[in-house]
């Protein structure tokens, strides 16, 4: 031991004398800011006007204790952020009020867009508004990314998850539907004629190019219909899961125990679940064919678009960690409590230090994937299989390592011990 | 010199009171907790629904009875309930240990050592004459005893006193005494408890929970044999027990443990027990007059009774350490774990996945472990390597179809988390376990614990 910290003095000694001279340095050069007397910004330390002077009011945060107090600022515009120390509810507000109700407003509004896109394709099929109602299914299939881990409340009751995304979707049901006429999308007879997968196949699977598909519809109202019951049904179950958020925020955070069914416990169940299921094993594992004899490219997401598989588990994987660091909402930088920091209260920073670097290599490691996962499979399965491997580091450190730190059981388990 | 003792022990009589309101409160304490199972729809959870069970070596012919494992509780009941009163109690205290233990082996994941307890104190309680009064056998036979050897109450005493001082010897260890594990996790996960939640948090109270509980199992026993300081154990004893209820989801232990201690009572005591009994039940004086009062019971064949319990105390004596014959670290490898008073000692999380490879063309296959074992069942293989073993073979059988006609491989990837350190690989995944087979010799597919806990 003490050999290690000898080093570690002589060294504090070299960058103290370093961080000396970097002062002295600094004494010299000049001081950038707004020059101007008049400006609500004047600074009068600034040596160097930098064009940065603003007049009247600036909005921003006031209270000096706070950690985003902005020296300048006249208006107090609410958005003052303390760094207090880790607090389960503070988490729970983070998750809720950053997190998760964005997330769903966000997803809400690209569903919105898909809406009309879809709208105007089914009135005028032709190829641009074709090209509209593809893309604005991608986007909204890429927020969906973030909203499926959250099978808490109205969503697990309704089976949200399963109503907007069970892929491989059946054609052969879909077909059947449309020419028999009389489904309800709502009803799980319908599971995998539904969502994002089915609206896939009817946008790109149909036929095989995109005239003959926009043909299809031109030629046949049914088609049509079929495309708008689909969005429309998402659109009736996802009014469902926002009234749920915008009327339960107080009990989700107020929910603070450490019991089966208080808020920590079923997220963190939830988001394991989804990393383990929706994202491990279905998006890599099952395509992969970890899970039978032989691959099973049909079973990629996004099957009928093709190339946009490896979008979506990267979009997955992305809100995944996002969650686990408590950025907001498709954010990078602006952050609150969540998992990564009561991990970090509980004394457990290598913990935190290792699931970062597995979320990096599992990143490169799916990022190396061809852009159409089932092309990747075809071609070389076995970097598919690597891509699973990594995601399963993953899941052990979620299951066995952050469970046992944050003592929550998975999946409540109803027996004694002893 | 030591004959004569010995000679003289075995001879000493003493009221036999204490060791009758033992046999009620136990019979009682069973009845309510097979309702309890009964109620919690543990039966059909636990031994219905799944489709495999986990055997203990040398009693895989021990399985649940479908549907019939009700009527196998039923009779378990009705024995319990027979014993608590006193009728026919040679036979139904028989039965009863039978049928308990029967149950306890159907299937391992649901080994906890309060079940072993009860399963050796009802063997024990087969050989103690614990009819010999306040029961209806004595109403049947017309007499009753009021003295009974002293070393009946003993054994039972030595039995819970065995309990508690291996239990304690087992806190003896670095994980326990100088990191505060496993309680520090669970205390602190215990935040939303009304004032005890925060306090739960501190650092020094992990630690001060540590060590209180280490010194109250080893001294409990000697507290609660002298009369001076026995109340103030019975009133520890019941604080603790009560504390490990809240904390714990330790089901009905607590108030055996606590009923148990009474055993440590005098006569006179129980007496009062036994009169506050027969007040509430308003039994008939002039019935009981004409039960003849004989002074001592004496056994038909003592030697052979002291002997066979001698032999079971000794086994009780050596079992937790039979460890000591394996190599590696007890709380990795758990060879040696179960039957040992080892109790609350390992706060483990793991995840263990199994592969089946054919051998011809080398496919592989990941197993989902949903589709085989309950949430239960798949937590407790997850880090106990016999348990792995076994699943594996039964996975072995359940894959013979993917190997094309030759026998397939079964490998196993565990990740264990043991006391709050990072989780690390528990058995080697590059081992066929499908032609390991299960023995009491060292399972060498163990992987190494990468840190070392010092103590017992």
């Amino acid at each position: 031991m003490n050999k290690k910290y000898y080093l570690l003095i002589v060294f504090a000694f070299i960058l103290s004398c370093e961080k000396d001279d970097d002062h002295d340095h600094d004494h010299d050069s000049e001081v950038f800011g707004c020059m101007d007397e008049t400006a609500t910004n004047y600074n009068s330390l600034a040596t160097e006007d930098d064009g940065s002077c603003v007049y009247g009011d600036i909005e921003g945060c006031t209270d000096e204790t706070a950690s985003n107090y902005n020296e300048y600022a006249t208006i107090d515009d609410g958005s003052c952020v303390y760094e207090d120390s880790f607090d389960k509810s503070l988490m729970l507000t983070n998750w809720v009020d950053n997190i998760i109700i964005p997330a769903h407003n966000e997803f809400n509004s690209k569903l919105s867009e898909l809406n009309s896109a879809i709208s105007s394709f089914v009135s005028s099929p032709n190829s641009s508004s074709f090209q509209n109602a593809s893309d604005a299914w991608l986007l909204a299939y890429k927020y969906w990314q973030h909203i499926e881990m959250f099978d808490f409340g109205t969503a697990e009751v309704i089976n949200y998850k399963n109503k907007m995304n069970v892929y491989p979707t059946d054609i052969d049901l879909i077909n059947s539907n449309i020419s028999n006429g009389g489904y309800d999308l709502n009803n799980n007879n319908n599971f995998d004629a539904r969502g994002f997968p089915a609206m896939d196949y009817m946008l790109h699977g149909l036929a095989e190019n995109s005239e003959e598909i926009i043909n299809q519809f031109n030629s046949n109202q049914s088609f049509g219909n079929y495309l708008i019951a689909i969005v429309d049904n998402m659109i009736y179950n996802t009014n469902l899961v926002l009234d749920y958020w915008s009327v339960n925020r107080e009990n989700f955070i107020s929910n603070d125990g450490n019991t089966a069914t208080s808020s920590i416990n079923k997220i963190a169940n939830d988001f394991i679940y989804f990393f383990e299921k929706g994202l491990r094993a279905n998006k890599i594992g099952i395509p992969a064919g970890r899970y039978s004899s032989d691959p099973l490219p049909e079973k990629v997401e996004a099957y009928y678009k093709q190339d946009v598989s490896k979008e979506l588990a990267l979009e997955a994987l992305f809100a995944s960690k996002n969650f686990f660091v408590g950025n907001h909402f498709n954010q990078t930088i602006t952050s609150g409590f969540s998992f990564k920091d009561y991990l970090e209260d509980l004394d457990n920073s290598i913990l935190v230090e290792l699931i970062m670097a597995q979320f990096n290599d599992a990143e490169s490691q799916v990022n190396q994937l061809n852009n159409n996962f089932v092309n990747q499979i075809l071609e070389n399965n076995n970097q598919m299989l690597y891509a699973f491997d990594y995601l399963q580091l993953l899941v052990v450190s979620f299951k066995v390592d952050m469970l046992q730190s944050l003592g929550i059981s998975v999946d409540y388990i109803d027996a004694d011990g002893d | 010199m030591i004959k004569s003792i010995l000679t003289l022990y075995f001879k000493k009589k003493t009221d036999s009171s204490p060791l009758v309101v033992f046999r009620f409160f136990f019979g009682l304490l069973m009845c309510i907790s097979l309702v309890r199972f009964y109620l919690k729809g543990w039966i059909k959870q636990l031994y219905i629904d799944p489709q495999f069970h986990f055997s203990y070596f040398g009693f895989e012919w021990v399985k649940p009875l479908g549907d019939y494992t009700y009527l196998l509780f039923l009779f378990c009941f009705i024995c319990s309930l027979f014993v608590c009163i006193g009728y026919k109690y040679k036979f139904s205290i028989v039965l009863f240990f039978l049928s308990f233990t029967y149950i306890e082996l159907m299937d391992k994941t649901t080994y906890l050592n309060h079940y072993y307890f009860i399963s050796i104190l009802s063997f024990l309680l087969i050989f103690l004459p614990a009819n010999a009064s306040f029961s209806i056998d004595n109403l049947l036979s017309r007499k009753k005893y009021k003295m009974v050897p002293n070393w009946t109450i003993d054994s039972i005493k030595l039995l819970i006193s065995i309990v508690y001082i291996y239990a304690a010897i087992a806190k003896l260890n670095s994980d326990w005494l100088f990191n505060a594990m496993p309680l520090k996790i669970w205390l602190t996960a215990n935040y939303d408890l009304p004032i005890l939640g925060e306090l739960f948090q501190k650092n020094w109270i992990h630690f001060f929970m540590s060590w209180a509980g280490m010194i109250y199992d080893f001294t409990i026993p000697f507290l609660l044999f002298f009369s001076k300081t026995r109340i103030f154990a019975f009133l520890l004893v019941i604080a603790f027990h009560l504390l490990t209820k809240i904390l714990f989801p330790i089901g009905m232990f607590p108030y055996i443990m606590i009923f148990s201690a009474l055993i440590f009572f005098s006569s006179k005591f129980h007496d009062k027990v036994i009169l506050f009994f027969k007040k509430i039940f308003k039994v008939n004086f002039t019935v009981l007059k004409e039960i003849k009062e004989i002074k001592n019971y004496d056994f038909k064949y003592p030697i052979f009774f002291i002997s066979i319990i001698s032999v079971f105390f000794i086994f009780q004596l050596l079992i937790p350490f039979r460890y000591l014959l394996y190599p590696g670290e007890l709380f990795w490898t758990e060879q040696g774990y179960r039957f040992s008073w080892r109790v609350m000692l390992v706060e483990k999380n793991a995840e263990t996945t199994f592969t089946i490879v054919n051998p011809r063309n080398k496919k592989s296959i990941t197993v989902i472990n949903s589709q085989y074992l309950t949430p239960v069942q798949e937590k407790q293989m997850s880090f106990q390597p016999d348990m792995i073993l076994e699943y594996a073979h039964y996975l072995g059988n359940q894959y013979m179809w993917f190997g094309d006609g030759e026998k397939v491989e079964v490998y196993a990837d565990s990740f264990v988390a043991l006391n709050g350190r990072l989780s690390q690989r528990l058995v080697d995944n590059s081992v066929d376990l499908f032609s390991q087979s299960e023995s009491f010799k060292n399972k060498k597919w163990i992987l190494n614990f990468k840190d070392e806990i010092k103590g017992f």
